[in-house]
């Protein structure tokens, strides 16, 4: 890795490892450069700057806890254009079962209009919609068994 | 005690925690509430065919169940905790309302019988004047409860609390309160015997709430001072006799800014916070609990119970603070406990436990103790910062910099208090920062995966995330 750019705690970083070695690590974090000692204690626990470091890769990122502070550190893509590119589909955010669905084919929503609750671990949840657009699909009815996987509402972008 | 103990559980809950200390365990059915944690006929056979004498129905499911406590009675089967009538009475929460009333403790303006109908709640709710809490009868936990501001948003508020409660307890039913604008949560915990000895163990302060769900409590309370204090426990103490009340229950009270307080509710049985007043009397409440059931007096009078330094607890949940506490199932891949002295971790969990989805995601509680609460705090924060949780994620660093903050050293403490001081909270950059150090050098470094104690996790299957691509969530900014 030379370069990356990633997300945590809701922020984008631009991460470059300058160098990496005899223990010394150089990187510079949105500019700013960093120069710290390091080191690997033990399977998933690294030492930074004085620090203690506990790492565990999950699926699709990496999750970061020191002094008590948990961060999910997760590498970006992006688009062509370099935009961050929002999804049209509405899915949920774990394996949950269908409460309500609260819009219909062909309805204009806007950002943050809820769509379907859902309920997990006995919260009920409001899934809204990521952006403005038009309801194209519906895959979702009261009482299904639905998992992140699954798509349960699809928007289709308005045509600027 | 030397007491043997029979663990009973769902399909999912095989390998939990409470199943693996138990001397033996009882499958009682599938993963859904229904066919077991509120299955009262399966848990009673269990108990018959067990030789159990007693049922400890712990915090939730069939705690405050006043017929699973009859039909216990019925069976020959002690119920720890009060009667199947006091339950009732208690439970019911506008009963509770009606019978505080009656012993002269003051209680919110609201609902004082039961009314179905929406438009019964929809009068009140204009009645008392908004903003208004919507509550179900049979609830708790903050399930089936919404704070509406606006007239327009009440029908649907009533709908969602409406079918809350009805998954959560069963019973849909709902009332009206007038919201009292960002109290204190402050509850006493009570002990009483069949011998008519009822006694209080001070108070606790739980107003620190997301979702109406407490996440810290103390005990005692920043806010109350001797005089207070006096008067919050003999309003306890006079609901808990009014009622009839045996074994260890809470009455919880809302304390506006000006001192003025009032009953909210009954709490019939152990609570999740009951840590907190056990370190500052020195008492185990399972085991007064134990002794209660079985016909004991307490053995102490009201005048021997002290209140000894200051106690805090954290609710440790698979949830994620920066996404409103939305629950966060998975697998826990690493865990990491604090220790020392005055610090205790109680906890369902071990490294390598998959977090289900079905129930509540409470992973463990972290509470200390300190002679007194600055030294308390400093505790809490310490052994927050040596904590980590990895593979879920959890409100750890969350906690640590609540603890941390200005507003709750000087113990200002509200149930707004999240919404006042915390609200959108991410990490404090530096953290943060540092977290991007601890990634870098795992990404140059290679794999280091942490290996949980427990068997389970494979290298097969270790998915490789570099392959794929990195997913928004959404709805979020």
């Amino acid at each position: 890795m030379k370069k990356a750019r990633v997300q945590a705690a809701g922020q984008e970083y631009e991460l470059e490892v300058v160098s990496a070695r005899d223990g010394q690590l150089h990187v510079r974090i949105d500019g700013e450069e960093i120069e710290v000692a390091y080191s690997v204690c033990a399977p998933g626990v690294v030492k930074v700057g004085g620090q203690l470091i506990r790492v565990a890769r999950l699926e699709g990122h990496r999750q970061v806890a020191t002094g008590g502070c948990h961060v999910v550190v997760e590498k970006l893509r992006r688009s062509a254009s370099g935009q961050r590119v929002i999804p049209p589909e509405v899915r949920p955010p774990m394996p949950a079962v269908v409460v309500k669905v609260l819009v219909a084919v062909g309805d204009a929503v806007t950002r943050g209009q809820p769509l379907v609750v859902v309920s997990a671990m006995k919260m009920e949840t409001t899934l809204v919609a990521p952006k403005d657009g038009t309801v194209s699909e519906i895959r979702a009815k009261e009482g299904d068994k639905v998992n992140p996987s699954d798509v349960l509402v699809h928007i289709e972008e308005k045509s600027e | 005690m030397g007491i043997s103990t029979v663990a009973v559980h769902s399909e999912v809950d095989a390998k939990a925690q409470h199943v693996l200390v138990a001397d033996e365990a009882i499958l009682l059915g599938g993963d859904e509430p229904a066919e077991s944690y509120l299955n009262q006929e399966k848990i009673i056979e269990a108990a018959l065919s067990t030789g159990a004498q007693a049922v400890h129905p712990g915090y939730g499911f069939l705690a405050e169940n006043g017929a699973f406590a009859k039909l216990c009675d019925q069976k020959g089967i002690k119920f720890i905790g009060p009667s199947g009538e006091v339950l009732e009475a208690a439970g019911d929460k506008i009963g509770a309302r009606k019978m505080a009333h009656a012993a002269g403790v003051p209680v919110i303006p609201g609902n004082m019988d039961v009314g179905g109908d929406v438009s019964r709640l929809i009068q009140k709710a204009e009645e008392v004047g908004y903003p208004v809490m919507v509550k179900a009868v049979a609830g708790g936990g903050g399930k089936g409860m919404r704070l509406v501001g606006r007239r327009e948003d009440l029908v649907e508020a009533l709908e969602r609390a409406q079918s809350e409660a009805q998954s959560a307890f069963g019973d849909g039913s709902l009332y009206i309160e007038k919201c009292i604008a960002d109290p204190r949560h402050v509850e006493v915990q009570i002990l009483a015997d069949e011998h008519d000895n009822v006694l209080h163990l001070w108070e606790r302060e739980c107003s620190i709430q997301r979702r109406h769900q407490k996440i810290i409590e103390e005990a005692p309370s920043p806010a109350v001072d001797v005089f207070l204090r006096k008067r919050l426990t003999e309003a306890a103490v006079a609901v808990a006799r009014a009622v009839g009340y045996r074994g260890a229950g809470t009455v919880e009270f809302l304390l506006e800014s000006n001192g003025s307080f009032y009953f909210m509710e009954v709490n019939a049985r152990l609570q999740v916070e009951h840590p907190v007043t056990e370190l500052i009397v020195g008492l185990d409440l399972v085991e007064q609990q134990l002794r209660i059931a079985a016909g004991e007096k307490i053995a102490m009078r009201q005048q021997d119970v002290r209140l000894g330094g200051h106690a805090i607890e954290c609710r440790i949940y698979a949830e994620d603070p920066e996404a409103d506490f939305m629950p966060s199932p998975g697998r826990i891949r690493a865990l990491h406990v604090p220790a020392g002295p005055g610090v205790r971790f109680d906890s369902g969990v071990e490294s390598g436990n998959e977090v289900p989805v079905h129930y509540d995601p409470i992973l463990g509680k972290l509470v200390v103790w300190g002679p007194d609460r600055e030294r308390a705090a400093r505790r809490m924060a310490r052994a927050l910062s040596e904590m980590a949780i990895l593979g879920v994620k959890t409100p750890i660093g969350f906690l640590l910099e609540i603890v941390e903050s200005e507003p709750f050293k000087n113990g200002e403490t509200s149930t707004g208090f999240l919404q006042k001081h915390f609200n959108n909270w991410r990490p404090k950059p530096e953290r943060v920062q540092a977290a991007l150090l601890g990634w870098v050098v795992a990404e140059l470094e290679g794999d280091a995966e942490p290996q949980p104690a427990t068997t389970g996790i494979q290298a097969a299957e270790v998915y490789d995330p570099w392959a794929s691509l990195g997913r928004w969530r959404m709805g979020e900014e």
